[in-house]
């Protein structure tokens, strides 16, 4: 008996008691985490390389906005270069970038340096965030190892309520398993809701596992033979009904500190960002333009807005929603990246300020200054938020 | 070697230990001037190697960012927690400095001498007079400690499983 996790990483290598070594199919890391990967792997006797596998995505600082992060970016082109490695700067967010591209197939392991690169469970593969030294082993290996995690089962059924999105499935659990509920665990998720979206809809909900410290999740998959045994052993299993939710909100300074949106309603706000590897598809910048269409944002609240990568900025373009973004007063942040979430550049905090963000995390000091307050949400939360510069249940506007 | 416990609670994120905006340089010397910074500012002056960092749950927790585990490495501390984020133990273990965990409930007040026993897994409050058992470390994980971090192991060995 075996649950999805043990069968693909079986597939995929050698299980020692509760070891695995597998082989991973792709390599991803950004600026932040492959200038210390390229230093680490400088220390190599042997210098052989996969580089097939590989793929670094400049998304972190991009451009570059200070001199520190130039140099880290020219060390990554001159390594890229010599190595003949695929690279992609200021297209997308890497996770979004990954999956657009078709670099994240069913029943592959794919390491990548980032903590959110567990996402690529939505689309049927094991993702597993690591630091720059397990990156810099993978390229010299082609290889990463694991202690086998159990499995905690999330079912999701029933349509969901007016004004709640996949953001709110993400929350929800998150809320009742708690940041440290997931830790060294897997989680996988199945149910009625899920099984009618696709993957950058299920996005936020997958990614958001590792605000409860699992290892990594995958969705249930019949089309493509993902699903766990009969009898399965599950270390806890959650079930959400999706037609009892209301819309969520995450509480400073914690992603498990969620509330109904309505509990902290009319809380001034100076920041709105709708955007991330978490919410910046184009389901969710439609979503934010159906509550901004022929509205203005509140002159007093920043709203920022941006696409997670070009291709969907480009259907943004076409499908208008650009027009609306810039109609209502918002600011659209371009190229695509993860300045805003990451509190780096394009939008950061300064003491004091409150932001509401359809991001995925926010420990003090995450967006800016650690005197600044982040609330996590969905887009539709934000936007709504945006107009009246105050927290708002979005079902107002729908 | 006797040190000082530096206590710190639940949910300690890899943005507590080092903010995101200082993770602009990989020079170990800039970052951990950083250690800590918007938590705990006196951190980076008065640790001294053989100190006792001391987390409850899921210390660590947050990005993948190596820098937390670096600066804790260039504090030349040791770590003792209930449990940790996934990466951030990961991330100690290839850099060579040891995640201990404990099952025990810790009655170590912050500033205590401690001493950590690491051959018998023992942590000693000197200050309460108290002893704690550390859980041991799985083969694998020590097996890379010993070689000094996972790079210096792979050189060894040239293969995860020696």
């Amino acid at each position: 008996m075996s649950t999805i996790i043990e069968k693909i990483l079986k597939k995929n290598g050698t299980v020692y008691n509760n070891l695995a070594v597998v082989k991973v199919d792709k390599i991803m890391s950004h600026d932040t985490t492959t200038p210390l990967a390229i230093e680490a792997f400088e220390k190599f006797s042997d210098k052989t390389i996969h580089k097939d596998k590989i793929v670094i995505v400049f998304d972190h600082v991009v451009p570059p906005s200070f001199v520190d992060a130039a140099l880290n970016q020219k060390i990554m082109k001159e390594f890229c270069k010599r190595y003949s490695i695929e690279f992609y700067e200021s297209q997308g967010i890497c996770h979004t970038l990954m999956i657009e591209k078709g670099f994240v197939q069913p029943w592959k392991v794919i390491v990548g340096g980032d903590s959110h690169t567990l996402v690529y469970g939505v689309a049927g593969a094991i993702g597993l965030g690591v630091g720059s030294t397990d990156i810099a082993a993978c390229w010299r290996t082609g290889e990463t190892w694991l202690e086998i995690p159990e499995t905690i089962k999330v079912e999701v059924n029933g349509k969901l309520a007016e004004g709640t999105y996949s953001k709110d499935i993400a929350l929800e659990y998150v809320k009742e398993l708690t940041l440290s509920g997931g830790e060294d665990k897997a989680i996988e998720f199945c149910g009625d809701t899920l099984r009618e979206m696709d993957v950058y809809e299920k996005m936020p909900i997958g990614l958001m596992a590792t605000e409860c410290s699992a290892v990594t999740q995958v969705f249930q998959d019949e089309k493509n033979n993902l699903v766990s045994d009969k009898n399965v052993k599950y270390a806890k299993e959650l079930e959400i009904d999706a037609s009892t939710l209301e819309p969520l909100i995450a509480c400073p300074h914690f992603p498990d500190n969620v509330k109904p949106v309505a509990e902290v309603e009319r809380k001034e706000v100076n920041q709105v960002f709708i955007g991330s590897c978490t919410n910046g598809t184009i389901h969710d910048l439609r979503l934010a333009a159906k509550v901004l269409k022929n509205r203005k944002t509140n002159p007093y609240t920043r709203t920022l807005i941006s696409p997670a990568t070009l291709p969907i900025f480009k259907t943004a373009l076409k499908e208008g929603l650009i027009d609306i973004f810039l109609e209502s007063g918002a600011i659209v942040c371009t190229p695509p990246g993860c300045g805003p979430c990451i509190g780096r550049h394009n939008g950061v905090l300064s003491d004091g300020e409150i932001c509401v963000s359809t991001s995925n995390r926010n420990y003090q000091g995450r967006m800016g200054s650690p005197k600044a307050e982040v609330y996590i949400a969905s887009p539709a939360t934000a936007a709504a938020t945006a107009i009246e510069g105050r927290i708002t249940d979005p079902r107002r506007f729908l | 070697m006797m040190g000082r416990a530096w206590v710190f609670g639940d949910k300690i994120s890899t943005d507590y230990i080092i903010p995101g905006r200082f993770n602009i340089t990989s020079d170990p010397n800039e970052l951990r001037k950083h250690i800590f910074q918007y938590a705990r500012p006196e951190f980076a002056d008065k640790v001294k190697p053989g100190d006792v960092v001391i987390g409850g749950k899921t210390f660590g927790c947050g990005s993948s960012r190596e820098h937390a585990a670096i600066v804790m490495r260039e504090c030349g501390i040791y770590l003792i927690a209930q449990s940790y984020g996934w990466i951030f133990r990961r991330n100690c273990i290839n850099l060579g400095v040891v995640p201990m965990e404990t099952a025990e409930i810790l009655d170590v007040s912050d500033g205590d001498n401690v001493e950590i026993d690491m051959d018998k897994y023992l942590l000693e409050d000197i200050t309460k007079g108290k002893t704690y058992s550390l859980k041991p470390l799985p083969s694998f994980i020590l097996n890379i400690h010993e070689a000094g971090g996972l790079i210096e192991y792979l050189n060894k060995y040239g293969t995860y499983l020696k």
